[in-house]
Formats: C-alpha cells, sequence, structure tokens
C-alpha cells in the first residue's frame, strides 16, 4: 500500500505542471531563472514601508501563469499555507512602531504599512518561486544549473538527492505507521528509541547509497563527464528575459520619481 | 530557521550569495583535490535521508512538543564537512523551491546560517578535538549542535538587522532568537548524538572510513587547538572586553586636539564631504555602534551589543580577509596532492 504524504504530493503537483506545453515551458530554462531572480531582487529593493508600489508587480505571476497556462489556483494554496510564518513575524510590527502616519485623511501607525508590505513582498515572492518551480521542474532546473556554469558535482548531487527523496519518504512513511501501529499510539518517539529507529533506517540508507555509488562507479559513472544535449540560446530567450527586465527597472524607476 | 526572501535586502542577498557561492566552489576544489572523486551518489542518498527524516517527530519529554533531525552535523559526521556543506545546499534549495522554505535571494543568507557554522565551525572546532570514542563524543556534538544554531541564529538576527526590511530592535529580536533556538539545538544535538551512538554500536564501520576521510588533509590536531583558543581569546576580547576600550581619544586625535581644538576635522571641499556622506549611510556601526535614533540611549544593552557586534563582526571579516589573502598567496603547488 502507497500512501502520499503532503510533501510527495507537492512534489508531483510542480512536476505535474512542469510537463504542461507552452511557449514559455519551451524557453532556455535559464531565462524564466534569471527573470523570476529579476523580479524578486526588484521587489525586495523597495523601502519597508512601500505598499501601493507593490501592487503592480501582481501582474507578473498572473500573465506568466497564463502564458505558461499553468493554474494559478493550486499556487496560491501553497503559497497561502507558508504565509503565517511571515505574519507570526510582521505582526510584532503595528505595536513596536507606532509613529503616526498621515494617508490622505487617515491617520495609521507606521507599523502597519511595514506589515503590510512584508506580507505583500512576502506572497508575490514566494508565488514567483513556485511559478518557477513549475515552469521548469527538477528537469528544466538541473539544465539551468548547467547552463548558468555550476560544477556538475553541485547539480548531479543536488538531482540524486531529489530522486531520493521520494523512496526515503516512502520507506520513513512505512516505518512510522508500523510504529504506530505496534505501539498503539501517535508515532512520536520516546527518548529511548531516538537513536534506534533513525538509526536502523540511516544504516540501511548509507549501505544502499554505497552499493549504488559503486555500481555507478563500476559502471563508469563521472560527475565532470558531460552528458545531454545543450539547449542552445535563442532569440525568443533574450527577448523574453529583456522585455521583463525592462519593465521592472520600468516600474521600480517610476516609483523612484513619484 | 529560513528566512524569507521579504526580511532581505538585495544587498545583503548579493553578500550571502557570494559567500555562499564562494565556500561552494571551495568545497567542490577540495573534494575534487582529496578524494579525486566525491560519493556524489552516497551523498545525494543521505541528504535524502536527511530530508525525509523531518517526518519523524522525536517527543520531548515533559513538554508535550516535538523535535527534529538537524542535518548539518549529522553529514558532517558520515561525510566531512566538504560534502556536508554542498548536500546542505542542495537540501535547502529543495526546500526553498518546492516548499517556500527559505528563496531565492535568501537561499545565500540559509546556507549560510544553517551550512557554514556547523560544517565549517562547530564540526571542526568543536566536535573533533572533542570527539573521543564513549561518553565524551555525545557531549560534544551536543556542544557542536547547540554552539552552530546559536551562531546561526544569530546571524539571522544580523542579516535581517542589516537588510532593514523589519523595524524590530535588535535587543528584542536577539531575545526572541537564541533562547527558542538554543533549546532547538539542545534537542537536534541530542536527536544527532542519540543517532550517532547506535550506529557506533550496531555498525562502526560506516563511521570508520567516514571520519578517516572527513580528516584526509588536516591540519594537525595541535593547531586546531591552537585556533581554537584564539577564536575564544577574540569572541571575550571583542565581545566583553571591548566594553571597557578607552573613550578617550588616541594618540593622533589627541594630538589633532592640541593643534585645533576638537578631535575630528571637517573637511569643507564638495568630495569630503560627499564622501563624509557616504561614509555615514554605509557604516553599519559608527564609533562601533548601533545607528541610534535616539542619542539618550548611548548606555542602553542596544549601545553595548552594539559594541559587542562590531568587535566580533570585525574580528570575524578581518580572518576572512586574510585567510583570503593567504589562499591568494599559498603557492599551487602546496594545494596539489
Amino acid at each position: 500500500m502507497v500512501v502520499l504524504t503532503k510533501q510527495e504530493l507537492q512534489f508531483r503537483q510542480f512536476e505535474e505542471f512542469a510537463c504542461i506545453s507552452s511557449g514559455v515551458h519551451r524557453l532556455h530554462p535559464a531565462a524564466p531563472l534569471l527573470v523570476t531572480l529579476g523580479y524578486i531582487i526588484t521587489l525586495t529593493s523597495y523601502p519597508p514601508t512601500a505598499v501601493i508600489n507593490l501592487l503592480p508587480f501582481a501582474l507578473f505571476p498572473l500573465l506568466l501563469a497564463r502564458f505558461a497556462r499553468i493554474p494559478l489556483r493550486p499556487l496560491v494554496k501553497s503559497t497561502l499555507k507558508v504565509l503565517p510564518l511571515l505574519i507570526f513575524i510582521g505582526i510584532l510590527h503595528p505595536f513596536l512602531d507606532t509613529e503616526p502616519i498621515q494617508i490622505g485623511t487617515m491617520t495609521i501607525h507606521r507599523g502597519w504599512l511595514v506589515f503590510a508590505s512584508l506580507l505583500i513582498k512576502g506572497f508575490l515572492t514566494i508565488l514567483a518561486n513556485f511559478l518557477l518551480i513549475s515552469i521548469l521542474g527538477i528537469g528544466g532546473l538541473q539544465r539551468a544549473m548547467k547552463s548558468l556554469g555550476l560544477p556538475p558535482l553541485f547539480y548531479q548531487l543536488f538531482t540524486m538527492l531529489y530522486r531520493y527523496i521520494m523512496l526515503l519518504m516512502e520507506e520513513i512513511y512505512r516505518v512510522l505507521r508500523a510504529y504506530e501501529l505496534r505501539s498503539g499510539r501517535k508515532p512520536k518517539l520516546a527518548p529511548s528509541e531516538w537513536g534506534s529507529l533513525p538509526g536502523g533506517i540511516l544504516i540501511r540508507t548509507y549501505e544502499q547509497g554505497l552499493r549504488i555509488q559503486h555500481a555507478m562507479e563500476l559502471r563508469g559513472y563521472d560527475p565532470e563527464y558531460p552528458y545531454g544535449k545543450e539547449q542552445p540560446i535563442i532569440v525568443k530567450d533574450i527577448f523574453f528575459t529583456a522585455l521583463w527586465f525592462a519593465a521592472f527597472v520600468l516600474l521600480r524607476l517610476e516609483s523612484f520619481h513619484g | 530557521m529560513h528566512m524569507a526572501d521579504a526580511l532581505i535586502s538585495p544587498q545583503v542577498g548579493a553578500v550571502m550569495w557570494t559567500a555562499t557561492v564562494a565556500t561552494g566552489a571551495y568545497c567542490i576544489k577540495k573534494i575534487q583535490v582529496d578524494e579525486r572523486q566525491g560519493p556524489v551518489a552516497l551523498a545525494g542518498i543521505l541528504g535524502a535521508f536527511v530530508f525525509a527524516a523531518q517526518m519523524i517527530n522525536f517527543s520531548i519529554p515533559g513538554t508535550g512538543s516535538s523535535g527534529h533531525i538537524g542535518g548539518g552535523l549529522l553529514l558532517s559526521i558520515l561525510l566531512g564537512p566538504h560534502l556536508a556543506f554542498l548536500t546542505m545546499a542542495s537540501i535547502l534549495l529543495i526546500q526553498a523551491l518546492f516548499f517556500a522554505d527559505g528563496g531565492l535571494l535568501s537561499y545565500g543568507c540559509n546556507v549560510f546560517n544553517l551550512a557554514f557554522y556547523t560544517c565549517f565551525i562547530a564540526y571542526p572546532f568543536i566536535y573533533t578535538p572533542l570527539a573521543k570514542k564513549g561518553r565524551e563524543n555525545k557531549s560534544a556534538i551536543i556542544l557542536a549542535a547547540v554552539l552552530g544554531l546559536q551562531m546561526g541564529a544569530f546571524s539571522v538576527v544580523l542579516e535581517t538587522l542589516f537588510s532593514g526590511k523589519t523595524e524590530l530592535p535588535f535587543s528584542t529580536f536577539v531575545l526572541l532568537m537564541q533562547p527558542i533556538h538554543l533549546a532547538i539545538g539542545l534537542v537536534e544535538g541530542l536527536i544527532t548524538a542519540a543517532i550517532i551512538a547506535f550506529v557506533e554500536k550496531s555498525a562502526p564501520h560506516l563511521l570508520g572510513p567516514s571520519l578517516e576521510l572527513a580528516n584526509q588533509g588536516k591540519r594537525p590536531r595541535r593547531m586546531q587547538k591552537l585556533m581554537a583558543v584564539f577564536v575564544a581569546a577574540t569572541l571575550v576580547t571583542g565581545g566583553i572586553l571591548s566594553w571597557f576600550a578607552s573613550t578617550n581619544p588616541d594618540g593622533l586625535e589627541w594630538s589633532i586636539e592640541r593643534v585645533t581644538g576638537t578631535t575630528e576635522l571637517e573637511g569643507t571641499s564638495p568630495v569630503h564631504k560627499s564622501l563624509s556622506a557616504a561614509q555615514k549611510t554605509i557604516a553599519p556601526w559608527p564609533d562601533y555602534s548601533f545607528k541610534n535614533r535616539d542619542e539618550s540611549a548611548a548606555n542602553s544593552v542596544a549601545a553595548y551589543a552594539g559594541t559587542s557586534i562590531s568587535g566580533i563582526v570585525g574580528a570575524f571579516i578581518t580572518f576572512v580577509v586574510v585567510l583570503l589573502i593567504g589562499l591568494a598567496l599559498k603557492p599551487k603547488s602546496e594545494t596539489k596532492v
């Protein structure tokens, strides 16, 4: 019996979105990566009290999701699940920063502006992050790392880790379910079992890892050896990147003058 | 302890990205030189174990809450610090992209806070000198886990402070962060110690080769002890003794005061003025203290904290600069095996 955990569902959701066929998905993977990075840098460069100036930036995830044919609803749902952490940090501001600020006829504490700005920035950057991985998937991300000149040792380690997460999560889930059924209580490990249960899985994992490592080396594996076909950077990749960068710069400059 | 993108400024993000990339490049070079080929598959699978093992809830007696496994130290013990750093960086990248636990811009900060201190300070300077077989190994792991996490938590406070994205006062933020991470570090240390003790008992051959691998090409232990003494002396001098530093002018300022009647000469040219304004904006700790809105709070806790931090961070920056100069000047033949 295979039972999916929440994390596995999240992984599968992004992998499924990455399989969609659209113009954005066919771009060179470095293009959406750089554009998303540019978007996050522009957003975070705004001062802590900026609120109104941030709103036009909501267009980026809306348009990109539309072009990439990715439904925005599940991504927004995943984003909202992460936001409580930012709310926890931000909610202190209205009480700590009570400097009055006049907005039209209203006077509010400066802390509320900081809180609102933090939430908007947090929501948009996390949404952009999820959108990026929905476009690239793990394969696209690896190709982007390769084209940006990252050492093969790093991106192969990263891909290897990703590939084994699912297997190990299923194994740990089975072990925890067995523990729960035998102990007749919730799967919380008592201190006497802190070493033996995870330690047992670790030993099995280590030995499995060594076997795989040796098997790969015997078949001539070398992390430095290049493989796969390089996707060339073409005009539409440059156009896509340049257009978004220009939009971000223009919006940022506009608020400098405004 | 993962920082979100919204909490940091692009400048801080860029600096921490640079530090992380430099450390990553150093690790890759070290793995290639020392071990020819890093056991990539093994590291990837152990990294996946650390990620998946977050599902396990470790019950903390008497509190009703639960703790989770911490990866940096466990991976350093099993794989050595260089490969552990890269594995932690991979785990953090997956957490950032798939679960928004951290972000793209704050990725450098998170790798530095959660992997650098554990793999390159707590592991070589706290765990390795203290680790011996038996009971002492356990206390070495707990101490290394606690101090590694404390350094990481403090780093989060500093990065947030420099970013200026939140208006939380330094002392409030420190008081929120350090005690909670002391408890988390203690639990993570106990869990790691229990797992390593079990592996040591049930499959000691797994720890043997990995420890040998980790110790390959390392400085002699006497040198490590000397380094530990210097680090401790720096922390005490920069962190505590700096409170008692004289506020009287130094020799040069005294001489200038005798001639002109003031310790600091004001430049009158536009170049002097613009450079002075730029320095005031850039300097994170003018006169070795925080930029206080309220000047009357000079003797407050924040003023003492500012002096301590400027002492410790200043010493750390000096150490990094000297280390980089040393690495640049090191003859190439010595680095190759």
